[in-house]
């Protein structure tokens, strides 16, 4: 990824996608294993360095934001004592000098009544309000790398609409660079340039997200973009890809979209691998 | 599975132990021999002997019987209290409920060893004693577990949905309250079997459970104990084979759990996959 | 045109008493439903469109008889059901029944399939044991799922499949209404439109009617021929769906339609909403603490829902704007 480029990571459950934003924050629970490959932010090895390092790194030049607001922030503290927490043990900013600060973030995000919110409890506080806390805490410690994880699939449609765009103005402001892990197509061509479609821990589509969305390439995405209703059923019905989306837990040979995909041939089952096709990544034999 | 191999040994061993004891007498402690005493281990007393002369492996095994026996009926006894004070409390909720279960409280009070001594003064050291002192201190566990159990239950969305469809009143207690909230209880009950075992050998221990001659592991143990120095085989195999049992009662709870849950998913998934259907 | 309705709601109101103290001293009311009417016609998809909080999964408690209204009625083919007891209810189980949101949790774990399709045939009719089993094997076919899954229980099922158990039980006793509480929004996007699809079929082949409760605007966009849009237990905006989805008037509809992230956008207006922490309790307008066009009137006065045009309901003193 660029400086400041937007990515949405698209997929079902299952897919693999909130495992990756773990892996990029670094907040991979203890017992996940990182088998091959790497995660490099300027020039460092984030598989491969050491905790000191890594220490250094999460939670200041990566962030991240989570799907459950209220599983993000301790029940027993205010707003304003996790604000400054993070000023003081994460900046090394003392706690009066750290106020202006924090108040400066809450106004980013849209809050007026900063005062109220600092003395605040999570759960005095709407899902959407806590999301924009989540933010401005991001902020604070002005990272370069900034990671939503589904972070307004549990909020309502119109918080949720305010939050992407609170979210949008402020990684256009502040040049972050974007990563937002999304079921929701309609999301992603809202915030994001470029989109990553993901099924069964692949990634099987990678582009812009404009020319995704108008002419999907892989059967996958075009199988989810048909199954999103956008008009009536009396004018024309969605067309579901047959089948559920694989489970993690099933090893497979070759393409895991395999036994849903109109196109499967035997060769799929062997010959898969990445192409470039009109600047898109695509993983399927059918560009080949 | 493990779990479940051991305990089926020792049950079994349990069942017949009157039948395959070689020295009886012994066992049940009704003879002995003083120029047999504190023999160590060997061929002909796998286990030593005791300070009686009495052979270490015959008392041992009975004493399996014993320790089982007390075992699935403190968790029995409990558990059926338990059941009913529970459940009846969690369906008629309100008022009535939450007084059922302070009185349950009251009994969270009662000190198991206190208890045991009183009953043992009253009613004579022995089996049933030992059951009924126990059974009376660990009711209340299940009791609370079954109250939270049903609760939750209750205001569970199926339960809803069964009204929906039509269900009865009694068919909606029985076929989804009752083996919905009995799982947690079922789980728990089969944990505690081992901890029942130590239980009723800690009150053997310090006197209070099983009366000699009975050859109950925590007694023996207790009567090993000053010859623990000179004579450690007397204790020792006692404990070995008490810790043998609470570990396969431990398995054989995790594997009930497990057993339990919604591990039963991969089976379906993986079936129904084949087919490339809707 | 004049066929009777299927089902009538009439001036609806769920309230909950918030108790407090050690003796639960009522002192106060949540007012979750409050005064909500609409008519159901055979063979309709009406769709309850509302954010959570706005009491449409209360008002489909309600027609099912799960809690009971303090005033209102309710009407199923001309009788009113709104204050039979459970015994006098039989009859009407037999014909609304419902699916609810997540078919994990609205499925006894503990039975399997086949015994969970049976127990409503069981019930409703007097089928020998072998008529049950055949009829069981037919909703399997039914809902797309394979007979294997007859002696599984639902833990271990998808969520999809799980789902269309759930399906396969309300359509078991032939129904005429069924109540459908957001019924994909547990599930995968493709699974989603499976299910949709599903419904839409059994609603053909069965005769079947729906009232569908749901926050998400494409589901109700893609099923609905009649859409109530409810906002803190009031219907803010009803009608046919064309109407609301294209020619949206009520404040809130408009602002719900514009914060739905559509594949290629389609701009319906809406001026920047507001937060407005200052007012409490407000006697007129629920919406009017959010609403940019709020006037004075709208704190104080509730509006009445004004038929503006054939079938089309609005509630808003801001009509003319």
């Amino acid at each position: 990824m660029r400086s400041g480029e937007t990515l949405c990571i698209v997929g079902e459950s299952g897919s693999g996608k909130s495992t990756l934003a773990l892996a990029i924050s670094m907040s991979l629970p203890p017992n996940a294993v990182i088998e091959r490959g790497d995660i490099i932010y300027s020039d460092i090895s984030l598989v491969r360095s050491d905790k000191k390092l890594i220490d250094k790194i999460k939670g200041r030049d990566i962030t991240m934001i989570f799907q459950d607001p209220f599983a993000t922030f301790s029940p027993l503290h205010t707003i304003g004592e996790h604000l400054l927490d993070i000023a003081q043990y994460k900046l090394g900013i003392d706690r009066k000098n750290a106020r202006e600060l924090v108040n400066n973030v809450l106004r980013k995000v849209g809050f007026t009544d900063i005062e109220r919110v600092l003395r605040s409890y999570p759960h005095e506080m709407s899902g959407g309000m806590l999301q924009r806390v989540a933010i401005a805490a991001s902020l604070l410690v002005k990272p370069k790398i900034l990671v939503a994880d589904e972070p307004t699939t549990m909020l309502d449609a119109t918080i949720q609409y305010q939050i992407i765009n609170i979210l949008k103005n402020i990684v256009d402001s502040e040049g972050l660079t974007l990563i937002l892990v999304t079921h929701n197509l309609g999301i992603a061509s809202m915030i994001c340039e470029r989109t990553m479609v993901m099924y069964a821990g692949v990634i099987v589509e990678d582009g812009e997200t404009r020319d995704i969305i108008r002419e999907p390439l892989h059967p996958y995405t075009r199988g989810l973009i048909d199954s999103i209703p956008r008009t009536s059923h009396y004018k024309s019905r969605v067309k579901p890809i047959p089948g559920e989306p694989l489970d993690p837990r099933i090893q497979i040979q070759g393409c895991p979209f395999f036994n849903r995909c109109p196109y499967a041939v035997d060769d799929c089952l062997k010959n898969v691998g990445y192409t470039i096709y009109h600047n898109r990544k695509i993983y399927c034999r059918l560009y080949r | 599975m493990t779990g479940f191999i051991i305990v089926i040994n020792f049950l079994i061993i349990g069942a017949v132990a009157p039948y395959i004891l070689t020295k009886p007498e012994d066992a049940w402690g009704i003879s002995y021999d003083l120029n047999k005493a504190f023999l160590p281990p060997s061929l002909e007393h796998p286990f030593g002997t005791d300070a009686f002369g009495r052979d270490m492996l015959n008392r041992v095994i009975l004493g399996a019987r014993y320790s089982l026996i007390i075992a699935v009926g403190v968790v029995s006894l409990s558990f059926l209290i338990g059941v009913l004070v529970g459940v009846t409390a969690g369906f008629l909720g309100g008022a009535f409920g939450t007084a059922l279960m302070r009185i349950t409280d009251m009994f969270l009070a009662f000190p198991p060893l206190l208890l045991a001594i009183a009953l043992a003064a009253t009613l004579g050291r022995g089996v049933m004693t030992t059951i009924i002192a126990l059974a009376i201190s660990w009711w209340p566990w299940y009791a609370r577990l079954l109250y939270v159990s049903v609760n939750s239950v209750k205001t569970a969305p199926y339960i809803e949905a069964a009204k929906v469809v039509g269900v009865g009143r009694i068919s909606i207690i029985f076929r989804y309250i009752l083996p919905n909230s009995l799982v947690p209880a079922i789980t728990q009950a089969t944990l505690d079997l081992g901890s029942a075992v130590l239980e009723a050998a800690s009150l053997s221990f310090l006197g209070v459970g099983v009366p000699p001659p009975i050859p109950e592991w925590g007694r023996l143990i207790s009567e090993g104990w000053v010859h623990i120095t000179k004579a450690y085989w007397i204790s020792f195999y006692p404990g070995l084979l008490l810790l043998i049992t609470v570990v396969g009662f431990n398995l054989l709870g995790d594997g009930v759990k497990e057993y339990m849950n919604p591990r039963l998913r991969d089976l379906a998934v993986r079936g129904v996959r084949r087919s490339r259907g809707y | 045109m004049f066929s009777n309705p299927l089902l009538r709601v009439e001036n609806l109101k769920v309230y909950f008493p918030i108790k407090s103290g050690f003796f639960g001293k009522i002192i106060g009311y949540v007012k979750a439903v409050d005064g909500v009417s609409f008519s159901l016609k055979k063979g309709e998809i009406h769709a309850l469109v509302g954010e959570s909080g706005s009491g449409k999964t209360t008002i489909l408690k309600a027609i099912l008889r799960l809690v009971d209204p303090i005033e209102g009625r309710i009407i199923f083919d001309e009788k009113d059901i709104t204050k039979m007891r459970e015994d006098e209810l039989r009859w009407y189980r037999r014909r609304v029944q419902a699916v609810f949101q997540n078919p994990q949790t609205s499925l006894n774990p503990r039975m399997k399939v086949k015994d969970i399709l049976a127990e409503p045939l069981k019930i409703h009719t007097d089928s020998t044991y072998k008529e049950i089993l055949e009829r069981i094997r037919e909703l399997i076919r039914l809902v797309g799922l394979p007979e294997s899954v007859l002696e599984h229980s639902p833990p271990s099922l998808s969520g999809g499949q799980a789902q269309r158990v759930a399906i396969a039980r309300a359509i078991s006793i032939n129904p005429e209404l069924i109540l459908l509480d957001e019924p994909t929004s547990a599930l995968d996007v493709s699974t989603q439109a499976q299910i949709l699809n599903l419904l839409l079929d059994l609603k053909e082949k069965l005769g079947l009617s729906y009232i569908l409760v749901t926050h998400d605007i494409s589901v109700a966009k893609y099923m609905a021929d009649y859409i109530s849009v409810i906002y803190l237990g009031k219907i803010v905006e009803q009608g046919p769906a064309a109407y609301i989805l294209n020619e949206p008037i009520h404040p809130y509809t408009r602002l719900l339609l514009s914060s739905v992230p559509e594949l290629e956008k389609t701009i319906i207006s809406f001026p920047k909403i507001i937060e407005r922490e200052d007012v409490k309790e407000i006697k007129g307008c629920k919406f009017s603490l959010r609403c940019p066009l709020a006037s004075d009137r709208c704190f104080r006065e509730e509006p009445p829902l004004i038929e503006i045009k054939k079938e089309h309901f609005v509630s808003c003193w801001q009509l003319n704007i």
